[in-house]
């Protein structure tokens, strides 16, 4: 099953005040596939991610969603199909896990309409989903990094949307958890056609799970494709002005970037291992 | 930086000389010069200069100072820009003591409340610090914004029930409580001008301890700071700076909260150079309103007190209204 | 959809997810009943005290009779035409003072950002002072100014701190600003009136319960049945507004204009409060953080700062009228501001988290 939700952006300027921090991007979001978006710091992609997610409003250009201008739409409306989980979300206060991940419902309820029982259901799947199910009565606070941030993903679960953006949802986790977030979002691709479009700061973990990798410089898309296509020494230069060797993945096959530092173009040898 | 210092340098002079030439009674600045390098026994232009406008004057700069430096230390140990010596509950502790010396023991001059002032001001910063201290979590910005809010609130309850049941305590309080430079005989000023200037160097010395807190206190510990000792430093400086402008000036809050406001527009984030500009602007700002305040009904006039929130205010409000800080 | 292997192996996770909730709900909602239960009793019983006690001796059997029309033309008097009104304007106060605090300190995530702190009871209190001490009024003359007062400074805190966005601190600021101006404007009246008349109107600005006849009462209840369906109305968006603007606004809120109507929601209940009862210390400030603390589950506990608020406002006219010694007859305002203060600063010294 795929989902055929489109969400385009057209020509979108962004900027902070007057600060303008990304130029004219058009971007046609691939539906139910995983898109990452890549790119050195402050390029501009998570700026790009909250204009796609509706937070941020283009000077410039307009983002679609299915063909409708994504800032005229009713926010609600919006919520029902896109979730955003933003970078560092923060949570109130002493609320429990369960009360949180129902915050996600919000979208589904009316002005007066009280908790039903198909949010209980929506609630109880994104818990399991993300195995958090133990956790439903701790305290978000009282977490750890790892079951905080898949405590947030379920709470863009029980929301229920088509279309799922994050900005960086392995930032702070080990690389175990990180596996985890990353196997979760694309389980959700697999089997239930979800449209993910994320922001990762690791090249290889992107490499690895996008289908769709899109490479930002300077507030600019400078290539999109399939990672394959797209991942070689020359974007890696052009992108993070990192010389570097891009290399096959011995366990995907998917290429695999090994920075080439300057510590090793001045010949430094390593005692375990050798760059071939 | 070079220009700002010697722009505000200017500026303070400017408030003084117009601290000394300007009032109800007009004198010529040829005679004010006069007043001060060769006085006249028996002239009355130069008495006023002399015996009215030099000491308000002067009460006006180490005031000013005391007051503007108060209040950027507090903002910057408690991480909250709302902090100010009103809020912190400092002045409400001093009004307090003072309040008791007239009611309790007849006390009805400025340099009778000197040390009632002091002593209020003193403890209810103890107070606040000790109580906010307590608990798990020590000493934290909220938790001292908190309960400095708090000992405000009682303080001035108890405050509302001497007023309502002595009536005559209201009439020497109120006026008090606004807060003035006038018929502050030199005597209050020589009592705390130590104190000052001890509150005035801990204060410069604090500068890097606030930097360092500003980071928060984990940041600050990897720093190599000893927070809970930086504290104690910032507070005992706070404590000598509020208790001797309150108990020469009475408890004017506001200057405390714009100062440093205006101070870090002007110089950004280093507490240093906020000290160091609070100090020549809290003067600028306090003097400033105190001459506004004799020329705007002459011959009579408004305390420096009222006129100093009523000039101030929008001055602050231009500053918060310009500020990119977002910190929602 | 096909059940993959995901959904399979989750079915029961599933079933520990959904009975982990049941039981969650259920704590929370146990909590939550015990709570109101105990603060319902709390204010019931602080009621019936303030109808028993007073100068004039009532059985509460008379008081009883009184209110369902019994033929006793004087303890009718007393209960319903003196104790009955000044109880129930206690309790709206304390509804509206609870409300405006809690709606406030959440909104502008700040626990200083209470109605009496940024300038919103200043305000009133100027209004009320200059009516008082420059026009000779008195009544419901003084309680109108006292809501221009409040509304004026409500609408410049807007105008001031509304750049494209509010930000908490840039309102909690303005308002300190102006708070100040207005505590000037106060002394300057203070000092330039006769000591009685400054008296008086010290008094009022103390807050209390005095002045209270059903005219009043059924003014403030009229403001009241308009603006808390209201707050009922957005305190589920303003929950999730607590998530941070960006989370809030991928759910479907528009943050601005949520706070927005929140804030105004605030203004309007401090305002009404005030106006009616004078600038009541304290009440609004730690009503939110009291309620909070019982409930400690994170919500928003609306109803439970309201009643925090009328127990507040109903115990301390009581300890006014009837505890304290000799003939020292003080506004419940002073005993609210006395008791608050000493409390917050145990909840701070004994706390495991700052209240919010």
């Amino acid at each position: 099953m795929t989902d055929e939700t489109r969400l385009v952006a057209h020509g979108v300027h962004l900027a902070y005040d007057q600060r303008r921090v990304v130029h004219g991007v058009d971007l046609a979001v691939p539906a139910g596939q995983v898109t990452v978006i890549v790119g050195a710091n402050g390029c501009g992609k998570s700026t790009l991610l909250r204009a796609l997610g509706r937070i941020l409003r283009p000077v410039e250009g307009r983002v679609e969603l299915d063909g409708r201008d994504l800032h005229r739409m009713r926010p609600r409306e919006v919520a029902s199909v896109l979730g955003l989980l933003p970078q560092q979300p923060v949570a109130p206060e002493g609320i429990s896990v369960g009360d949180l991940v129902g915050r996600g419902r919000h979208p589904h309820q009316g002005a007066f309409r009280r908790w039903s029982a198909a949010d209980a259901d929506a609630v109880a799947r994104a818990l399991a989903l993300t195995d958090t199910q133990d956790l439903v009565g701790r305290r978000v606070e009282e977490l750890s990094g790892g079951q905080r941030q898949r405590v947030w993903v379920a709470m863009m679960l029980a929301q229920d949307p088509r279309i799922l953006l994050l900005d960086e949802p392995t930032t702070y986790l080990d690389i175990a958890h990180q596996v985890d977030v990353l196997d979760l979002l694309a389980d959700l691709n697999q089997q239930r056609g979800t449209t993910v479009v994320m922001v990762l700061h690791d090249l290889n973990l992107a490499a690895r799970y996008a289908d769709h990798l899109v490479v930002m410089a300077a507030g600019r898309l400078v290539r999109e494709g399939a990672p394959a296509d797209v991942l070689d020494a020359e974007c890696v230069r052009e992108a993070f002005g990192l010389l570097a060797r891009v290399v096959a993945d011995p366990v995907t096959g998917c290429p695999m970037v090994v920075p080439e530092g300057a510590r090793e173009r001045r010949g430094a040898t390593y005692s375990k291992v050798s760059l071939t | 930086m070079v220009g700002w210092a010697s722009a505000l340098l200017a500026l303070l002079l400017l408030a003084v000389v117009a601290s000394l030439a300007l009032g109800a009674r007009e004198i010529a600045l040829g005679q004010v010069w006069a007043a001060l390098v060769d006085p006249v026994a028996g002239d009355n232009d130069h008495l006023v200069v002399r015996d009215l406008r030099v000491p308000r004057t002067l009460v006006g700069l180490v005031g000013g100072a005391a007051l503007g430096v108060a209040g950027a230390l507090m903002q910057g140990v408690t991480r909250n820009p709302i902090a100010d010596p009103g809020l912190l509950g400092i002045n409400s502790g001093a009004s307090l003591a003072v309040l008791g010396a007239i009611s309790l023991l007849g006390v009805t001059s400025v340099v009778g409340y000197l040390w009632f002032a002091f002593a209020g001001a003193a403890l209810a910063a103890v107070v606040v610090y000790g109580a906010a201290s307590l608990g798990l979590e020590g000493v934290t910005p909220v938790k001292l914004a908190l309960v400095g809010a708090a000992v405000t609130a009682t303080s001035t309850s108890v405050i509302t029930v001497v007023l309502l049941a002595d009536t005559q305590a209201l009439d020497d309080y109120r006026f008090w409580q606004v807060g003035s430079l006038a018929n502050r005989p030199l005597d209050v000023l020589t009592a705390v001008a130590p104190f000052v200037v001890v509150g005035l160097v801990l204060a410069l010395a604090a500068g890097r301890v606030l930097d360092a807190l500003a980071l928060g206190d984990d940041v600050a510990r990897g720093l190599g700071q000893d927070v809970v000792r930086g504290r104690l430093l910032v507070v005992l400086a706070v404590v000598l700076l509020c208790g001797s402008a309150v108990s020469m000036v009475g408890p004017i809050a506001f200057v405390g909260l714009a100062v440093p406001h205006l101070a870090r527009a002007v110089v950004g984030l280093d507490h240093r150079r906020i000290v160091a500009v609070s100090a020549l602007l809290g003067p600028v700002l306090l003097l400033g309103a105190d001459v506004a305040g004799r020329l705007v009904v002459r011959p009579g006039e408004l305390e420096a007190g009222l006129v100093v929130a009523l000039v101030g205010a929008p001055v602050l409000l231009l500053v918060v209204r310009r500020s990119q800080a977002v910190a929602a | 959809m096909s059940a993959g292997t995901l959904e399979h192996s989750a079915a029961d996770r599933r079933e520990v997810a959904a009975a982990g909730l049941r039981g969650a709900r259920r704590r929370r909602r146990t909590r939550r009943t015990g709570v109101l239960a105990v603060l319902v009793a709390l204010a019931l019983s602080l009621s019936g005290a303030a109808l028993v006690i007073g100068d004039f001796p009532l059985s509460p059997g008379q008081v009883l009779g009184a209110l369902l029309g019994a033929d006793d033309p004087s303890a009718r008097f007393v209960v319903v035409e003196l104790r009955a009104p000044r109880l129930l304007l206690g309790a709206l106060v304390g509804v509206a003072f609870g409300l405006a605090g809690a709606l406030f300190q959440s909104v502008l995530r700040n626990p200083l950002a209470s109605p009496d702190i940024i300038g919103i009871s200043q305000g009133a209190s100027a209004g009320a002072v200059a009516a008082l001490l420059l026009g000779g009024l008195s009544g419901a003359a003084v309680s109108l100014s006292a809501l221009a007062g409040g509304a004026f400074v409500g609408l410049l805190l807007y105008a001031v701190a509304w750049r494209g966005g509010m930000t908490g601190h840039r309102f909690v600021l303005s308002g300190i600003g102006v708070a100040y101006v207005c505590a000037a404007v106060v002394g300057y009246l203070l000092t330039r009136s006769e000591v009685d008349q400054a008296q008086v109107a010290l008094r009022w600005m103390a807050g209390g319960l005095a002045q209270a006849e059903w005219g009043l009462v059924q003014v403030l209840a009229l403001a009241l049945a308009l603006l808390v369906p209201l707050v009922a109305l957005v305190a589920r968006r303003l929950d999730l507004l607590l998530l941070g603007d960006d989370q809030a606004g991928s759910l479907g809120l528009r943050p601005e204009v949520v706070r927005a109507g929140v804030v105004a929601l605030g203004v309007a209940l401090a305002c009404a409060a005030t106006a009616a009862a004078g600038p009541v210390a304290f009440v609004a400030f730690v009503a939110a953080p009291v309620a909070r603390r019982l409930l400690s589950d994170g919500g928003l506990a609306l109803a439970e700062s309201a009643l925090v608020g009328v127990v507040l406002v109903v115990g301390a006219d009581l300890v006014a009228q009837h505890l304290l010694p000799g003939d020292l007859s003080v506004p419940a305002g002073v005993v609210t501001g006395a008791v608050g203060g000493p409390y917050l600063i145990w909840l701070m010294a004994t706390g495991r988290t700052a209240a919010r």
